[in-house]
């Protein structure tokens, strides 16, 4: 009886965890960062561009690059080397700026941009691709990789870009 | 119902049109009519004649026995659907009923079902002949029903009936529709009804406010919404009898429409919510409302229609109606004699006669006296005829602009891809490399493009703009009631209503108007007595007024009441504190000091200005729409609140900083001016506040760079330049490297994610196409304070 219920719970886990990463088989953008390489779901991008004049905005995080001018929008830049506690580097012409969809935790929508090192590619993830986020421990915190995916013998690191954008005060 | 019939007849006109193209196999058009049949049974069973109810219902059947291939032949099932629905006009045109209708259930091609269904409901039959119909002009909008007492029909049980159901997703976008044009309407009726109220026998004003009841009404019953459809159909009955010349329209009655305004204005959003939460409507009671309607209707309280119920004046006397030919207006775009031939109420032969008539007749007679006279048509076919004509005379005497609506966020990007457009333009024309083309040609063109461009951003913005007539005229209704509560007698003025003001700026501005216009009613005017005593006309004035002055729009409040009392604000002000003395204070200032919180001057605080809602926070709004606030009054005589608003919110007027790489924009509202102080005029205080002395007083330093961390060119106030800004009174020196200019730019907002970022208050895209951040002044100072 024990022993049945213990399995069908582990069956349930494994169940749970095949639907979540069934749900990340799809298309995703990647990117460089500090020699990693880094996912985002396709449909979220709106564009790619180059790096352009950024004003920076005060009393901001200091991954909070500033504004730029998007088309008459004013949308907000973050570092996303700086987000993840990388090293500062200098901007190069490979550097760009992908401008992205974010859902707020208020559940509206609006445009964001994050400043990469290079764009890589589009790949397509399939489920024999995906592996669940693993375990580092307490030093690191996980909570806004949705999973890995091994395409062509790299490891791609799968973002959860609106946890990344919106849950860190950017103000302070 | 006479609306009911209205809906009925559209209904069907429109399905007669689509059998006439219904192709035999179509099975979506089959469906489309199916559907079509379906909402007409509903309205039907609410009112219609059972004779019509029934064919209508067998037509359903006989439609769906079609779409499921039960009638063999799809031809002759087509034919039957259409005289179906030729017979379903005539029974409402009455001229048939129940035999044609059994002959036509009799044909064999008629589907299986549809024979059932009627069997199955033989109760309805044979009662079809005694139902009231309308008249034979279908189509028209049977007013002359209105008389009819209340029908009994269900529809008409108790207001207060919860509705069980929940609206289905298809009716959730009627639903929707309706509620928005139903809440324009309560708006038009509320202006009217005080129209009405001033000018009693206006008919066109009574027109317009029984109109779009009637519309209420007609829609909220085809939509289900009973007690909406009840109390509307209730009150379109008061103005029917107005119409009518039963009634005359007093200040009761006008009381009655205006709270029959408000309670359906709840219900009707109400019924929006309840739709969107998906649950069934709260109700409302309604029951004290009728009963003053049902008093005013048996006219217990209108004592003064009894004066009136002799019949009209003599000159009146060939038909109520008939008066409106001595008003017609005179462009007449249609002789009546051509609308009556026209709508074949008049042969044309009688016509040439009566117009012969006319002009032997002398002194020259009313064309429709003669036909009545001579017995050519009956007075309610020539009244009609007038109020075609009226109609018709309005359309083409003034053509009202056609408008859109559109989406705001839609004009939001066009605005902004104009903005994009014009940066564009001139970074093509500053190109060096352009301008060393020696082209004549091309320099004509970048003329031609840049004027475009230019023209295209102003009319882009004149897009955002309305006039502020409807937000004038709504404060109609708050100086009636405030007046009537305060037993006053207080007039409104409205003098410029066309001004035009931002959108978006109408809206913030309303509570703020509102709470002004009430001040001044009631604080502002005295009662009856004291005017008198004072040598003013019983009657206290309030006037309302808008215009353009140097890039702000200004509306001005203005009571000719007893107006501000000096020392009273004084002595008050001293009392809680706001002020010392008001040595070396101007009015001006004295004045303003009542639109700081904690401020009334009123001996006696009413329910209606004293509400919590103080001046402080029409203070804050002005604030905050970035406007100014002045204060006249002379002592006896009134006062004069003089609100300067920008012209639209999407666009401030900057002095644009530079600071170090970086420009800046501070909103010129808040700078007082801009100087490089001498080495002797900066001191500091215990060594860390620093102040610089600006003719004779010690103003604050803010060091900007420090605050918005950005490496100045300079770092001395005697090296750069001090600009001195101001917020609510507060002065200080703002350091920055130079003063580019001043220059208009557009506000964009800095979204979601930095909108906590104090010290601005958006961005603004510069002509190279970059973002300047505006300053927010309250949030340097509070920045400058919190270091």
């Amino acid at each position: 009886m024990n022993v049945q219920a213990n399995k069908d719970a582990h069956n349930k886990a494994v169940a749970e965890r095949r639907n979540h990463l069934v749900n990340l088989v799809g298309k995703y953008l990647t990117f460089m960062l500090a020699d990693e390489e880094y996912a985002v779901q396709i449909f979220k991008v709106k564009e790619i561009i180059g790096l352009i004049d950024i004003t920076p905005v005060p009393q901001t995080a200091d991954f909070m690059l500033g504004v730029i001018n998007l088309r008459g929008k004013v949308i907000p830049i973050v570092d996303l080397r700086l987000r993840f506690g990388l090293d500062y580097r200098e901007h190069d012409e490979r550097t760009c700026i992908i401008v992205m969809e974010i859902l707020g935790t208020d559940g509206t929508w609006a445009l964001m941009g994050i400043l990469v090192d290079s764009v890589s590619e589009v790949i397509n993830v399939a489920l024999d691709d995906l592996e669940p986020s693993p375990s580092f421990g307490v030093d690191l915190d996980i909570s806004y990789i949705l999973g890995i995916a091994k395409v062509g013998g790299n490891v791609k690191i799968i973002l959860d870009i609106d946890k990344v954008l919106c849950e860190q005060q950017l103000v302070v | 119902m006479a609306a009911h019939d209205e809906v009925i007849g559209s209904l069907l006109d429109e399905m007669a049109s689509e059998v006439m193209v219904l192709e035999a196999g179509d099975l979506m058009a089959y469906g489309e009519l199916l559907s079509h049949l379906e909402r007409l049974l509903i309205v039907c069973e609410g009112a219609g004649p059972a004779t019509l109810t029934q064919l209508v219902n067998a037509l359903k059947f006989h439609m769906e026995g079609m779409i499921l291939g039960e009638v063999d032949d799809q031809e002759q099932g087509l034919e039957l659907t259409r005289q179906g629905v030729q017979l379903a006009q005539d029974v409402m045109r009455e001229e048939a009923g129940q035999p044609e209708l059994e002959k036509l259930l009799s044909n064999p091609g008629m589907a299986a079902r549809a024979l059932a269904a009627i069997e199955q409901t033989p109760d309805q039959a044979g009662a079809g002949e005694d139902v009231p119909a309308p008249e034979a002009d279908q189509g028209e909008d049977g007013m002359e029903m209105g008389e009819l007492p209340d029908d009994a029909v269900p529809d008409l049980e108790p207001a207060a009936e919860p509705e069980a159901e929940i609206i289905s997703d298809e009716d959730m976008e009627l639903l929707s529709g309706f509620v928005v044009e139903a809440l324009e309407h309560l708006e038009s009726i509320e202006v009217n009804a005080l129209v009405l109220e001033d000018s009693p026998q206006d008919a066109e004003a009574l027109n317009a406010v029984f109109r779009p009841f009637h519309t209420i009404k007609g829609v909220s019953g085809f939509l289900n919404l009973k007690d909406i459809n009840h109390l509307a159909h209730s009150l379109e009955n008061l103005l029917d009898k107005a119409r009518a010349h039963e009634l005359i329209i007093d200040s009761i009655s006008i009381d009655i429409i205006l709270s029959g305004v408000d309670v359906l204005h709840q219900m009707i959003e109400e019924s929006q919510a309840a739709a969107n939460e998906r649950r069934p409507r709260a109700t409302f009671d309604t029951a004290e409302l009728e009963a003053r309607i049902e008093a005013v209707l048996s006219g217990e309280q209108a004592p003064a229609s009894e004066e009136h119920d002799e019949p009209e004046p003599p000159e009146q006397a060939t038909g109520p109606d008939e008066a409106d030919e001595f008003e017609e207006p005179e462009v007449e775009p249609m002789k009546l004699g051509e609308v009556l031939v026209g709508k074949r109420m008049v042969s044309a032969e009688d016509m040439d006669k009566a117009l012969e008539a006319q002009r032997a007749s002398k002194p020259p007679k009313q064309l429709g006296e003669i036909l009545v006279s001579e017995g050519k048509a009956k007075p309610e076919q020539v009244a009609e005829g007038l109020r075609t004509q009226k109609v018709m005379a309005q359309a083409v005497g003034a053509p009202a602009a056609q408008e859109v609506k559109i989406d705001t966020v839609k004009l939001d990007n066009l605005l902004d891809m104009v903005g994009e457009l014009v940066i564009a333009q001139s970074m093509v024309q500053a190109n060096p490399n352009v301008q060393a083309i020696g082209d004549r040609k091309l320099r004509t063109d970048l003329g031609q493009l840049k004027r475009i461009t230019s023209d295209l951003q102003k009319s882009t913005m004149s897009m955002r703009m309305v006039p502020i007539r409807q937000t004038f005229q709504k404060m109609s209704r708050v100086v009636r009631d405030t007046a009537k509560k305060a037993k006053k007698k207080v007039r409104l003025e409205l003098v410029n209503e066309d001004t035009e003001i931002d959108r978006n700026m109408v809206e913030k501005f309303y509570d703020p108007l509102m709470h002004m216009v009430r001040n001044s009613v009631d604080h502002g005017c005295e009662g009856p007595e004291d005017r008198i005593a004072a040598g003013k006309p019983e009657e206290g004035l309030v006037t309302l007024s808008a215009y353009h002055k140097g890039g702000s729009v200004c509306i001005e409040i203005k009571d000719d009441g007893r107006g501000l009392h000096r020392e009273k604000i004084v002595k008050k002000g001293i009392e809680r504190g706001l002020i010392e003395s008001d040595q070396d204070m101007t009015d001006q200032e004295v004045f303003s000091l009542i639109m700081k919180a904690g401020f009334s001057t009123a001996e006696q605080v009413t329910d209606i200005s004293g509400r919590g809602v103080g001046m402080d926070v029409v203070q804050r709004t002005i604030d905050e729409l970035r406007g100014r606030i002045e204060i006249t009054s002379n002592l006896g005589e009134g006062t004069t609140f003089t609100i300067a608003l920008p012209l639209t919110l999407a666009i401030i007027d900057g002095m644009v900083v530079q600071l170090g790489t970086e420009r800046f924009i501070l909103p010129t509202i808040g700078v007082i001016e801009s100087l490089r102080p001498s080495r002797e005029d900066y001191t500091t205080v215990q060594g860390r506040g620093e102040m610089i002395m600006i003719r004779g007083s010690l103003l604050p330093l803010v060091r900007l760079h420090q605050i918005v961390c950005i490496e100045p060119e300079h770092h001395e106030p005697w090296e750069g330049l001090v600009v001195v800004v101001e917020h609510h009174g507060h002065r200080r020196c703002l350091l920055v490297d130079q003063l580019i200019g001043r220059q208009e730019v557009v506000i964009k907002t800095l979204g979601e994610s930095l909108k906590d970022v104090k010290v601005a208050a958006g961005g603004a895209i510069m002509g190279d196409g970059k973002v300047s951040l505006i300053l927010d002044v309250e949030g340097l100072f509070k920045s400058h304070e919190g270091r």
